[in-house]
């Protein structure tokens, strides 16, 4: 025995550092820093955040802790709690079109969320995809596909983009299904260049498939944009769904002046509206609208614009009534005496609005930035029905600072 | 069984001068300069005290004591990667020793009365548990610096941190000790893929000599495309055709076509080819 006592002992070396290890290692994992969404409100207005759902991350770096999570109805689920597959796809996200993978593996196989749009009604799903690998310059192509519900029966039409040779790049903007007719918003870009800055000239279509036809049935030119883009300018078009209307889209075509020292300044240009089934444009007169802070994300409701800008130092949410030309700012409500709500991470937080609700989430949290916080609206009264705050409990950790980095979110 | 441990241990013992050698360089290197750093860092942190600055704002100055901030300091980093190119450079060197010499040791383990393979395994395991011996000992190492560390930097100047939460700051460490069972067995069974293919590229060049050279060097190639094949069609392809529990999965099963096939060619190689 004595002649293998190196062999043994390096063997039993190996054996209890490494289990020791790994049961240490599994025991970090079940004391993990703990996220939570304090109410700041009473405890009923909690039902109004149960189907927001906020995918993010948690990062501890003195601890070396990174940790994916999900957070919907105040319970979070951590990455590190699925299986291994489910780390591997995805598995913490509900977003349809992860859930549409898990359901319809075969049908989704190759599919990009980024080249995807949908639509989900009652009874149906519509869905496009626009096929590109990283050998094409841009997609030609439009994969419209119709799921229903009932019996996840898939039909599909692949269709060239309509004379897709004459634009630099073709981006899908919006989807509306209506019974079996599937309609694909898609801004079409052209480019010139004129000395050292780039003009484009976007065309905005609508294109309706027939799915029981299986045809490309009707493409319609809807509005043609002129764009220039310099070193400090760049014009966009942005297409909204107006939730609370059933088919109107809207049409914004903003300018967003680069500043070097400070917030970006948008200034919105043009602004329509556009029902799909009767064909109807109708356009606003936006040139009194003040420009606003940043180049944030811009939400409608039954004909009202919504987006944050900063203005005499105080972080505001703008609402904008495009039919009455009419701008009424409100002052975000603050927690407590923390001034971040002005600072430039609110520009960039996720605002949404959902059954005449408006949602702000931050995209940003860290320990020292209180301020930070998940606010509802009611879109009627504009008045503040939820108010909650991030909290990590990390004794484990010795409260170490905390970051969270807000990826998406969404209803379930 | 018997004659393959009794080989094992032969193996083992071969390579333990050097290994304890590896072993005393790592600790006398990480641990001396583990305590360098805290002593050093306490010197700076009492000049600041001694001149009336309050604790709070010394933090602020010279920041908290952290293990981790010091796992990519060169005392760390160079011991470590030098046991791994040691025990790389073994992975060749223990087959290559066995030629070398006047009396040509291999001769010696090839008419042994029991299987060749057994020569083959055993100098497989022993590679193989020294890489693990190690990273063991490194985990030793990072637990004993810890204890130092507390030793030496008052409480309120240091960040106290566990030997896993130190290792999760190094990516290096991560991968060799991952925090769950399932990784660490993924990261072992790759390892020993990677031993296999060089013995058997190894054993090509013993077999064939000079254009044997080529033929491992050929082998280990077209191997390690094989492994990635599952990759590399997604790479031509241009998109993500296969969702990425399929591509763990086929990179799986391409993983033990390649070791089952190495073993077998090895296993060929050892009694039909390999020669004094």
């Amino acid at each position: 025995m004595k002649k293998y006592s190196k062999l043994i002992g390096i063997t039993v070396l190996i054996v209890s550092v490494y289990s020791i290890f790994l049961f240490s290692a599994e025991r970090l994992n079940e004391s993990m820093p703990k996220l939570s969404l304090k109410n700041y409100s009473n405890g009923e207005s909690a039902s109004h955040i149960e189907d927001l759902v906020i995918d993010g991350s948690m990062d501890i770096q003195e601890y070396g802790v990174f940790e994916p999570f999900r957070l919907l109805d105040n319970e979070v689920t951590y990455k590190s709690e699925l299986s291994l597959f489910d780390r591997l796809d995805n598995g913490l996200s509900l977003k349809t079109f992860y859930q549409l993978e898990k359901k319809h593996p075969s049908f989704m196989r190759g599919k990009e969320e980024h080249y995807t749009y949908l639509d989900e009604t009652d009874d149906q799903i519509g869905f496009v995809y626009t096929p590109f690998t990283m050998w094409d310059s841009f997609p030609t192509t439009f994969e419209v596909s119709l799921i229903d519900k009932d019996d996840d029966e898939i039909t599909t039409i692949v269709e060239d983009i309509p004379n897709y040779e004459a634009y630099s790049y073709v981006d899908v903007a919006d989807v509306y299904v209506d019974e079996d007719i599937v309609y694909v918003t898609s801004i079409h870009v052209k480019n010139h260049t004129s000395g050292e800055d780039l003009d484009q000239t976007e065309e905005l279509f609508v294109h309706a498939f027939d799915m029981t036809e299986g045809d490309l049935v009707n493409t319609e030119l809807i509005e043609t944009f002129d764009q220039s883009m310099t070193e400090s300018t760049s014009d966009y078009v942005e297409v909204i769904r107006d939730e609370a209307s059933d088919d109107e889209i809207y049409i914004v075509q903003k300018a967003v002046a680069f500043n070097e020292y400070g917030p970006d300044t948008t200034a919105i240009k043009k602004a329509y509206s556009y029902s799909i089934k009767s064909k109807e444009l109708e356009a606003y007169e936006v040139s009194e609208l003040d420009d606003y802070s940043g180049y944030g994300p811009l939400q409608l409701y039954d004909g009202t614009l919504y987006y944050l800008t900063v203005k005499e130092g105080d972080g505001k949410l703008v609402s904008y009534n495009l039919a009455k030309d009419e701008e009424k700012y409100y002052t975000l409500p603050q927690v407590n005496d923390s001034s971040q709500v002005a600072g430039d991470t609110t520009l960039d937080d996720f605002v949404h609005v959902k059954d005449g609700k408006l949602y702000i989430v931050p995209t940003y949290v860290n320990s020292y930035d209180a301020g930070s916080n998940v606010y509802v609206y009611d879109l009627d009264s504009m008045e503040t029905i939820f108010v909650g705050e991030f909290v990590v409990d990390n004794t484990a950790a010795d409260q170490s600072p905390f970051e969270l980095n807000i990826y998406e979110v969404y209803f379930n | 069984m018997k004659s393959f441990i009794k080989l094992l241990n032969f193996e083992f013992n071969r390579f333990f001068k050097l290994y304890v050698t590896l072993f005393i360089f790592m600790f006398v290197v990480q641990v001396g300069g583990i305590v360098i750093s805290a002593l050093s860092y306490n010197r700076t942190v009492n000049n600041h005290l001694a001149e009336g600055i309050a604790e709070s704002s010394v933090i602020e100055a010279v920041g908290m004591f952290s293990l981790a901030g010091h796992m990519y300091h060169l005392y760390f980093v160079g011991p470590l990667f030098l046991s791994l190119i040691g025990i790389l450079f073994y992975t060749f060197f223990i087959w290559y020793r066995d030629w070398l010499g006047k009396n040509t040791f291999i001769y010696r383990l090839l008419t042994l009365p029991s299987s060749r393979m057994n020569v083959y395994f055993s100098k497989l395991l022993t590679i193989f548990l020294t890489g693990l011996g190690v990273a063991a000992f490194q985990l030793i190492i990072i637990f004993l610096q810890n204890q130092l560390v507390h030793l030496i930097v008052p409480d309120v100047f240091r960040v106290d941190l566990s030997t896993v939460y130190v290792t999760r700051h190094f990516s290096l460490l991560l991968t060799m000790f991952p925090v769950n069972v399932s990784e660490f067995i993924s990261y072992q069974l790759l390892s020993i893929l990677f031993i296999v293919v060089i013995f058997t590229a190894i054993l090509l060049e013993r077999s064939y000599r000079l254009i044997g050279l080529v033929y491992g060097v050929v082998y280990a190639f077209v191997m390690f495309l094989i492994f990635l094949s599952p990759t590399i069609v997604q790479f031509i392809l241009g998109y993500e055709y296969f969702y990425p529990s399929e591509l763990v999965m086929l990179l799986v099963v391409t993983g033990v076509i390649v070791l089952v096939s190495s073993l077998l060619f090895s296993r060929y190689l050892m009694n039909k080819k390999v020669t004094v």
